[in-house]
């Protein structure tokens, strides 16, 4: 099979490397290959640690009140849990909590080339049947400057804050499904697209789920219960492609082991079928078979 | 102010203002520079993460809330909740970073 009927030509191609395997190898057993979902560190959330009794305010006399407003989690399975506390006028009131990483994603990406200046890349963001929650944002990190998303009335784009530690490399675009609910059910896919000049490179991408607005209860939760929010580093974390303005500047030898050491991890990804395949296309890029 | 930032230089959310309240100083205590009169519900609002954004007082249609929303999480916002007045009719949201 020739390099441009194997099917991980289009996948190199994809990875942007620009570069294309000789005619030279041998036929390889060919296996679908099978992306992960993105991955979780599964933090724990238990119970609050109280802020108690908690300080409300001052009096007309300047005495300060406090308030205990004994907090507490109640599971309810599939990744949200019932905040419960007693509010100021005694009644216990009731929150429903969703994790943002009770989301389960898989990403798709595929680049395509208008003009030589303008490179398309597709995500294909499915939120797999065992999701807990729906999917409100997916965020895609580039090295790129020059990065335009496309947007329209069923899809939001915006740019992720540098002052967030896990978004602070690079430059990170968050879509968002938008109007309606703002929120993309389990079962469903969405198609989220950037247009950049500069080519595919391995990058990182975080997807977030829960309700994209929580039903109040005429009060806010108190602090012991709003500390247990999970933060950005909880949100699902996987590999996906795209734009690196790195890459322009590099040689032809430098992108080649740019791309030979990142094989592994695309391996572990999912993206290579197996250790064989893997090998293949280790040993004819450190070869320089390219043309 | 990173979001009200954001949400300025997109088309959806240009037009008229929306009310933030209760946002608090970091080190604690509102904006209202009368800490000893601090007699409101907000005891969240004392530590520089929360504020409240009065939408429903606002002749912003639903795009533009919507809008305002999602710049709130790319500033690192959790989930907004709805709904925190006792008149349910007019909604604000109350935000924590």
């Amino acid at each position: 099979m020739g390099a441009r009927g194997h099917p991980h030509f289009h996948f190199l191609l994809s990875l942007g490397v620009l570069v294309c395997l000789k005619v030279a190898a041998g036929s390889l057993p060919l296996a679908s290959p099978s992306r992960l979902p993105l991955q979780k560190k599964n933090f724990e959330l238990g119970q609050p640690v109280p802020v108690s009794p908690e300080f409300e305010g001052y009096d007309n006399e300047g005495k300060p009140i406090y308030w205990d407003p004994r907090p507490r989690v109640v599971p309810l399975g599939r990744g949200r849990y019932a905040f419960k506390w007693f509010g100021r006028k005694g009644r216990e009131l009731t929150l429903i909590y969703e994790r943002p990483d009770a989301v389960d994603v898989i990403v798709e990406a595929s680049v395509a080339t208008s003009t030589p200046r303008s490179i398309s890349y597709l995500y294909k963001v499915r939120v797999m049947d065992t999701s807990g929650v729906p999917l409100i944002g997916f965020v895609v990190q580039t090295f790129s400057p020059k990065v335009k998303p496309v947007t329209n009335s069923t899809t939001f784009a915006g740019k992720m804050a540098g002052f967030i530690r896990e978004f602070s490399d690079g430059n990170w675009i968050r879509f968002a499904p938008f109007g309606g609910r703002n929120e993309l059910p389990p079962g469903r896919q969405a198609d989220f697209a950037l247009v950049s000049p500069d080519l595919p490179g391995l990058v990182a991408c975080r997807v977030h789920g829960g309700s994209f607005m929580v039903e109040g209860v005429g009060e806010e939760p108190p602090t012991a219960l709003e500390n247990l929010y999970l933060g950005h580093d909880a949100w699902p974390h996987g590999y996906t492609i795209g734009p690196d303005e790195r890459l322009a500047k590099m040689s032809l030898a430098a992108r080649l082991k740019y791309l030979v050491e990142r094989l592994p991890q695309m391996l572990q990804l999912g993206w290579i079928e197996n250790q064989k395949v893997m090998q293949w296309y280790g040993t004819n890029l450190k070869a320089g078979k390219v043309a | 102010m990173a979001a009200a930032s954001a949400c300025a230089g997109d088309s959806n959310c240009q037009g008229s203002s929306v009310p933030y309240n209760d946002i608090s100083l970091p080190w604690g205590g509102k904006f209202d520079g009368n800490a000893h009169n601090w007699t409101g519900g907000h005891s969240e609002h004392k530590v520089g993460r929360n504020c409240d954004v009065n939408v429903c007082e606002s002749p912003w249609n639903q795009t533009r809330k919507d809008s305002l929303a999602q710049h709130f999480y790319d500033t690192g916002a959790h989930n907004p909740y709805l709904n925190e007045c006792p008149d349910p009719a007019k909604h604000t949201w109350h935000v924590t970073w």
